[in-house]
């Protein structure tokens, strides 16, 4: 697809309420700007990105991270106008892939039929396809410019696949997952049995374990089969939000106090404990798009906690379907970080700014990717009865809700200096290379790569070293 | 050929009976012996478990990177070492990670933690049947340039692995170190017990 094509799509789509982040692109004003800047990352050595939703908290003036997302969160194509670095990156894991697997021979010769998975959120229809759909067909594209000769085909998840060397597979989550299937012995993914070289979306992985097709263990442990997941190493991290707070520390972006509940009941009493610091966010484990976030006040009832958990199950049985229960779990609480606020007509709306973290072997790209502000302005007294004051992300957002990263009187208006958010994209990176090394070590479990006390405080452990934690 | 060298305690077999040979039979490990080498190594221990080691894997017959390899040793090591059906080179991670700091920190022991590694590698190999040749003379500053590797690694040793060969097959000068008598110093002589320098008394008395 070219470019014209591709905004063609982009429109037709924005006809269906498509958000249109890929309007705010400016690429001369991205070169302007820097964008994207790298930064070294030497312990990285793959492929991926992350998008880290970022704000800064009114009270302290601090950098706060409300969550990070993998490659299942969109807007890359904020930047410029369009994915193709994106595209670029998934594409060269893709050959690395496969020749790792023995597909692939060191002439660019193919000598197995191959699939590649492309998977957006669980719905049929969604509101990112302007991102979604132009960035397959790039990967598409520069795995042909890459492999010359190699046929390649696109594939919606319910056609049947043709005699192409390479399929690239789009679709909803559930719809691909249905035609996925796991090697029980070796841990590998195929596709209508075929193998699979490329995965896009983690989220195909909780999809996998809801189904029962797939360990969450094997996620914990990062099972080698993950390899072909696009930032795989993240994959257990990604969902895995309290501990992502736990590697904010020393990064620049302040850590929010958080709690893990890995029992229903046991939800009520953490919250209660967390809220001597102020309202509580629950989130649910697995999900996107905010779904299923509950906010708690100090003023709250047990009884009303207990109501907002069943309907945190409610909307995650709603909309990822039986067996939901499985997938949500660990319930886990944050401190709620109230922005500072964005000024408009009806009064200042919350936001957070969403920072692309894209890596490969050795080095990190990072840029701020858009704006997101809440669909209703904030009311201490009343925001615990209205998500749209708190939660940016809503699906279905309207574009006016979206604003340039790049823009700076839009920066100006929430306190976003150059300096602060340079200091933000450096947290983002160095956040990405801690969450890395301690994914190599210890499978991703954050806190739990150190064995005793010295490592664990990380002293001078050697005379040798001089360094200041 | 070599036996095994005389202890005075009873040790693995692996250890005992292992040395580093020059000749090879030209026999390529298979893949399941080959893979628990590196297998052997990913187990060993390290500060931190920063587990800073890295292999490049180089075998004879699949693809260039062998010879790359090979040229960068040093031609004394070259006139055996072609025999070597495999050739591994052992990296190390200059530095450490610091999960506290989120850099880059000193990590003076990384060559000890490769070490481990290597050890564990070799003696696997033994136990499998094949037999491995440490190499610490090839310019290293050759194979990072010619093998990109990342500045973060340090290019450490070569270690050439195969099925053990006849030594007759060897230059003269090479054949008779091939087939002469392993030594290392007895105990009393690493291991001191109370005060620097003073042998332990643990081994008094202990005969081979």
């Amino acid at each position: 697809m070219t470019v014209s094509r591709d905004r063609l799509a982009r429109i037709i789509l924005a006809g269906l309420n498509d958000i249109q982040e890929w309007r705010l692109g400016d690429g001369a004003l991205a070169a302007a700007k820097g964008y994207p800047r790298e930064y070294p990352a030497e312990i990285i050595d793959d492929w991926g990105i992350i998008f880290v939703d970022v704000t800064l908290d009114a009270e302290s003036g601090m950098l706060a991270c409300h969550e990070v997302n993998g490659p299942n969160a969109v807007g890359s194509d904020a930047l410029t106008g369009d994915s193709q670095p994106r595209s670029r990156n998934e594409a060269d894991q893709t050959i690395r892939r496969a020749r790792e697997m023995g597909f692939l021979d060191p002439e660019g010769v193919l000598h197995q039929q191959v699939v590649t998975l492309h998977a957006h959120q669980h719905w049929p229809f969604f509101r990112t396809g302007g991102e979604f759909y132009p960035r397959v067909a790039s990967y598409a594209d520069c795995l042909a410019q890459s492999l010359p000769g190699q046929s390649i085909g696109c594939f919606a998840a319910e056609d049947a696949l043709d005699d192409d060397m390479i399929s690239v597979i789009a679709g909803d989550v559930p719809s691909i997952a249905q035609h996925l299937a796991v090697d029980d012995r070796t841990g590998a993914f195929s596709y209508r049995d075929r193998p699979v070289v490329f995965i896009g979306n983690p989220n195909l992985l909780s999809e996998l374990i809801r189904t029962g097709k797939y360990s969450a263990e094997n996620r914990e442990t990062l099972h080698p089969g993950l390899r072909v997941f696009h930032a795989w190493r993240l994959c257990g991290m990604i969902h895995e939000k309290a501990d992502q707070q736990a590697l904010f520390a020393n990064t620049g972006i302040r850590p929010l106090r958080n709690f893990i509940a890995h029992e229903i009941v046991d939800v009520v009493s953490m919250t209660r404990q967390l809220l001597n610091h102020g309202p509580v966010v629950l989130k649910p484990s697995n999900t996107s798009g905010g779904a299923g976030v509950q906010v708690v006040t100090p003023q709250m009832t047990d009884g009303e906690i207990d109501a907002l958990i069943a309907e945190m199950r409610r909307e995650c049985a709603e909309k990822y379907g039986t067996n939901s229960d499985a997938m949500i779990m660990p319930i886990t609480g944050f401190e709620f970080v109230r922005s500072t606020g964005y000024p408009m007509d009806d009064g200042e709306h919350l936001w957070d700014l969403r920072i692309a973290v894209m890596f490969e072997p050795g080095k990190a790209l990072c840029y701020p990717v858009s704006l997101r502000l809440t669909p209703d302005p904030f009311d201490a007294a009343t925001f615990h009865r209205d998500r749209r004051q708190w939660v940016s992300n809503v699906s279905g957002r309207r574009e006016t809700l979206l604003k340039s990263g790049m823009d700076d009187e839009v920066l100006c208006r929430i306190g976003m200096s150059d300096a602060l958010l340079e200091k933000a994209m450096m947290a983002c990176v160095r956040w990405t290379s801690k969450a890395w090394d301690c994914s190599m070590r210890d499978g991703g479990k954050a806190g739990a790569v150190f064995e005793d006390f010295c490592e664990e405080v990380d002293l001078p452990f050697y005379r040798g070293e001089e360094f200041t934690p | 050929m070599k036996g095994p060298i005389p202890t005075r305690y009873p040790v693995l077999p692996a250890l005992s009976e292992r040395w580093s040979p020059r000749s090879f039979l030209d026999r390529e490990p298979d893949a399941e012996s080959l893979g628990s080498l590196f297998e052997a190594a990913r187990l060993a221990p390290s500060a931190h478990n920063s587990q800073p080691w890295k292999f490049l894997l180089a075998r004879k017959g699949h693809g260039p990177i062998y010879d790359r390899l090979f040229a960068s040793l040093d031609p004394q090591n070259q006139e055996w070492a072609h025999s070597a059906p495999v050739l591994v080179l052992a990296s190390v991670m200059r530095r450490r990670f610091s999960q506290i700091t989120g850099e880059f920190v000193p990590y003076p022991h990384c060559l000890h933690d490769l070490g481990l590694a290597t050890m564990a590698l070799i003696t696997q190999a033994q136990h499998v049947g094949l037999s491995c040749h440490a190499l610490a003379a090839f310019d290293p500053v050759m194979a990072q340039e010619e093998l990109d590797i990342p500045p973060l690694f340090m290019p450490s040793m070569i270690l050439a692995i195969g099925y053990r060969g006849p030594p007759e097959v060897l230059p003269p000068h090479l054949r008779e170190r091939e087939t002469a008598r392993r030594t290392r110093r007895p105990l009393e002589e690493i291991v001191y017990e109370n005060e620097w320098g003073l042998a332990s008394a643990l081994f008094a008395g202990k005969q081979e």
